[in-house]
C-alpha cells in the first residue's frame, strides 16, 4: 500500500513548512521510523520519519519548496505500485508548478498518458488543442456537468484519450481540495478567506471527529443561582482583598464543577484504546475565545485549588491564550471541559465534546425568572446547565448524578464562602 | 561520561548539565548522546548550559551570503566554523554568551514544536526579568528582543519529538564579534547583551541559575540538582 508523506502539523499554529533536504532519493528504500526528509518551520528543523517501510516512489516537493500543512511532499510504497489515487488527493499542485505547465501540455497531446503523471496538470492547462473534439463517455459527461466541470480541461485516460468516469471523479476530488479563494468569483463574494490550516484545521478535525464518533446525550438542569448571587455580592470585597482578584461566576462554577468531578469521578474519564480510563487528577479545561479560533486552557488539579487560586489561574491562562503565549502543557491533558456562553447572553446550548474527554458542561446566562416555590410565584436568578456526555463511555445515571451534584453545589453555596 | 548521565533517573525533573566553557564540537557530541538516551527514556528532560570559544555555525537553511568571511579567514582569526543540522541560519557564539541546549521530549510537552519555541522565549524573558530587564517576544521573529535589539537567538532541531540545539543569550558577549556574520540575515548591529542593556557587568553563574529555574518553571518540571558537567 502506497503512503502519502504529508507536511506534518508540528504545532497548533503551524500553517506551512519548507523542504530543507531529502535524506533519501527517489527509488531508495527506507525502514519505518527512519528519517526521510528534513523540513523547517520558523526556527525549527524537523526530521520527518517514514510512517511505514518502503521505497520512496516519488518526491513531489523539491528542496526549498514551501508547502501548507497536509501538502503532499512525496510518496512511499512498493516499486511499480499505482499511486494515482494518492496523487489525485493532493491538496495542492503548487510544488511542481514551476515545471508542470510545459510537461502537462505536452502530455495532453500525447494522450493517453498514465494517470499518475497527469495530475499535476489537471485543472491547470487544457489537455488538448483548441477546437479539438473532446472524447468523453456519456456517464463521465453527465457527471462533469453535474459538478460544473469544463470537460475541455480534463485529461482522458481511456482508449484514444477518451475521458472516462474515473477522470471526472479525480477532477472532482482535486477541485474540492483546491483553495477556493483563488477563483475570481470568490474574491468578489467573500470579505475574507480563512485557510483550513493551523488552529482552524485542528478545530476542524477535532470537532468533526467528536461529532462523528461520540454518542452524544445532553442533560439539562436549571440551577437556582439566587443564593450564589447574594453570596457573591456579600463576599466580593472580602474575596478581592484576600485573593487580589474578583472571582467571576465562571470561577465559582469552576469551583463547583471541580468538586463535583471529585465526588463523581466516573465522569472524569476518557477513551484510551480499548479501555475507559477514569482519571485521578481533575484537570479542568475551559474554552477561551481567541476572536478567530478558540483554545481550551487547562487548570491542573482544579479540585485541590481554592477559589482564589482558580480565579487567578483562569485569568492568567485566558490572558496568555489571547496573546498567543499559552505554554505547551497548558492546553494538554484536560479531563473535562466547561464552556460558558452565558457571559455573551446565551440561555442554553449543547457544546461539542473535546476528545478524548467524555463530557463537557455548557453554562448559560443567569436570568431572573418567575419560579414556583412552596406554592407561590417568586423571582429567582436562574441558570441553565447542559451536560453533554459520550454515552459510549458514561451511563445516564452517573451523568445525571454529576449534574445534580453541580446544581446542588451552586444552589447551596455556603461551602464556597 | 554518558553512563554517568544515564544513572540519573529523575523522571519529571529537569536535569541541568553545566558544561562551563566547552568547544562546540564536543558539546554537539554530548547533545547527540543525550538525544539518544532521551529517546530511550534513560534520562529526563535535560538542559545543557555552556559557553563556547568563538565559533560560527551555519544551519541547514545555509545562507552563506550571511557569512561575511569565508571559513578559512574565520579559522585564521581563531573562530571555528561548523555546518550543522538545526533550524535557522548563521549564528555566532563566544564566551560571555550563555548557550542553552534543551534535550526535551516534546511528547511530554504537548507535541508542539512552535509552542516549545514560545516556551523557551517565555523562560528567557522571565530570566531576564530577574535582572530587571523587561524583554519581549515578537510574533514571527523568533528570539528575545528589547525593542528592535535582539538579546537572545534561538533555533532548534527535532528528532522523533526530542529537541536539540536551542538558544544563545548574550550576557556579556563582545558584540563586535557578530560583525563577521549577518545574524539570521539581520544587521550585526541588531544584537545586544545583558551587560550592554544594564550598563555594567553581569554575574554569569547567576544568569545560569535563573535560566535553569525559569526553564523548569515554564515547562512545569521540577528542577533536579545541577550536575557538574564533567
Amino acid at each position: 500500500m502506497a503512503t502519502r508523506l504529508d507536511m506534518p502539523q508540528l504545532g497548533l499554529t503551524m500553517e506551512k513548512g519548507t523542504i530543507l533536504q531529502w535524506l533519501r532519493a527517489e527509488g531508495e528504500t527506507v525502514q519505518k521510523g527512519q528519517p526521510v526528509v528534513l523540513i523547517q518551520t520558523e526556527k525549527v528543523e524537523y526530521e520527518v520519519e517514514a510512517p511505514a517501510a518502503g521505497t520512496l516512489l516519488k518526491v513531489i516537493a523539491k528542496e526549498g519548496v514551501e508547502l501548507p500543512v497536509g501538502g503532499l511532499m512525496g510518496i512511499l510504497g512498493q516499486p511499480g505500485e499505482d499511486v494515482s489515487a494518492l496523487l489525485a488527493r493532493a491538496p495542492s499542485v503548487a510544488p511542481s508548478a514551476d515545471s508542470a505547465p510545459d510537461r502537462g501540455a505536452e502530455r495532453g497531446r500525447r494522450a493517453p498518458s498514465p494517470p499518475a503523471e497527469t495530475i499535476s496538470a489537471s485543472g491547470v492547462v487544457p489537455a488538448r488543442e483548441p477546437g479539438e473534439r473532446v472524447k468523453i463517455s456519456p456517464v463521465a459527461k453527465k457527471l462533469a456537468q453535474e459538478h460544473d466541470l469544463d470537460i475541455a480541461a480534463l485529461t482522458g485516460t481511456g482508449p484514444e484519450g477518451r475521458i472516462v468516469r474515473e477522470d471526472v471523479e479525480r477532477a472532482i476530488a482535486t477541485k474540492s481540495q483546491e483553495p477556493r479563494a483563488e477563483s475570481r468569483v470568490d474574491r468578489e463574494a467573500f470579505a475574507d478567506s480563512i485557510p483550513l490550516a493551523g488552529i482552524r484545521k485542528v478545530i476542524f478535525d477535532r470537532m468533526g471527529q467528536s461529532w462523528r464518533e461520540a454518542a452524544r446525550v445532553t442533560l439539562f438542569a436549571d440551577a437556582d443561582m439566587s443564593e450564589l448571587v447574594t453570596l457573591r455580592q456579600g463576599k466580593l470585597a472580602d474575596w478581592e482583598r484576600r485573593f487580589g482578584i474578583k472571582p467571576s461566576y465562571s470561577d465559582l462554577i469552576h469551583l463547583a464543577v471541580a468538586r463535583a468531578l471529585r465526588d463523581e469521578p466516573r465522569i472524569n474519564c476518557r477513551l484510551d484504546g480499548q479501555a475507559v480510563r477514569i482519571r485521578k487528577e481533575v484537570n479542568l479545561a475551559f474554552a477561551v475565545d481567541l476572536g478567530e479560533g478558540l483554545v481550551a486552557a487547562v487548570i491542573r488539579d482544579a479540585d485541590k485549588q481554592s477559589l482564589g487560586d482558580l480565579a487567578r489561574a483562569a485569568r492568567d491562562l485566558a490572558d496568555r491564550a489571547r496573546s498567543g503565549r499559552l505554554g505547551p502543557d497548558e492546553m494538554a491533558d484536560g479531563t473535562f471541559t466547561v464552556t460558558n456562553l452565558g457571559t455573551v447572553g446565551v440561555e442554553y446550548f449543547t457544546p461539542i465534546i473535546n476528545p478524548p474527554q467524555a463530557g463537557i458542561l455548557g453554562v448559560g446566562k443567569i436570568m431572573e425568572k418567575p419560579v414556583v416555590l412552596h406554592g407561590g410565584i417568586h423571582v429567582r436568578s436562574m441558570m441553565t446547565l447542559s451536560l453533554v456526555f459520550d454515552h459510549r463511555l458514561i451511563d445516564g445515571a452517573p451523568a445525571a448524578r454529576f449534574l445534580a451534584k453541580v446544581k446542588e453545589l451552586l444552589e447551596q453555596p455556603a461551602w464556597m464562602g | 561520561m554518558a553512563e554517568r548521565v544515564a544513572e540519573v533517573r529523575t523522571d519529571a525533573a529537569l536535569q541541568v548539565l553545566d558544561l562551563g566553557l566547552t568547544p562546540f564540537a564536543e558539546t554537539l557530541a554530548r547533545q547527540e548522546e543525550l538525544v539518544r538516551l532521551r529517546l530511550l527514556g534513560a534520562v529526563p528532560d535535560t538542559l545543557i548550559l555552556v559557553e563556547h570559544p568563538p565559533v560560527v555555525t551555519l544551519g541547514r537553511a545555509k545562507r552563506r551570503a550571511n557569512l561575511m568571511l569565508d571559513p578559512e579567514e574565520l579559522r585564521r582569526r581563531g573562530v571555528e566554523f561548523f555546518e550543522i543540522t538545526r533550524g535557522g541560519d548563521v549564528t555566532y557564539h563566544a564566551p560571555g554568551q550563555l548557550v542553552g541546549y534543551p534535550i526535551f521530549d516534546l511528547r511530554q510537552h504537548g507535541r508542539d514544536v512552535l509552542l516549545f519555541c514560545r516556551g523557551m522565549e517565555t523562560a528567557l524573558i522571565a530570566a531576564l526579568s530577574d535582572f530587571g530587564i523587561s524583554a519581549s517576544a515578537i510574533p514571527g521573529k523568533a528570539g528575545v528582543w528589547l525593542g528592535d535589539r535582539k538579546v537572545a537567538s534561538l533555533g532548534i532541531s527535532v528528532r522523533r519529538w526530542v529537541t536539540l540545539h536551542g538558544f544563545a543569550l548574550n550576557v556579556s558577549t563582545d558584540l563586535s564579534g557578530f560583525e563577521i556574520i549577518r545574524p539570521c540575515g539581520e544587521d550585526p548591529g541588531v544584537m545586544t547583551s545583558m551587560a550592554a542593556i544594564l550598563g555594567g557587568p553581569v554575574f554569569m553563574p547567576e544568569v545560569r541559575r535563573c535560566v535553569a529555574r525559569r526553564f523548569a518553571e515554564t515547562f512545569q518540571i521540577g528542577e533536579a540538582a545541577q550536575l557538574p558537567g564533567r
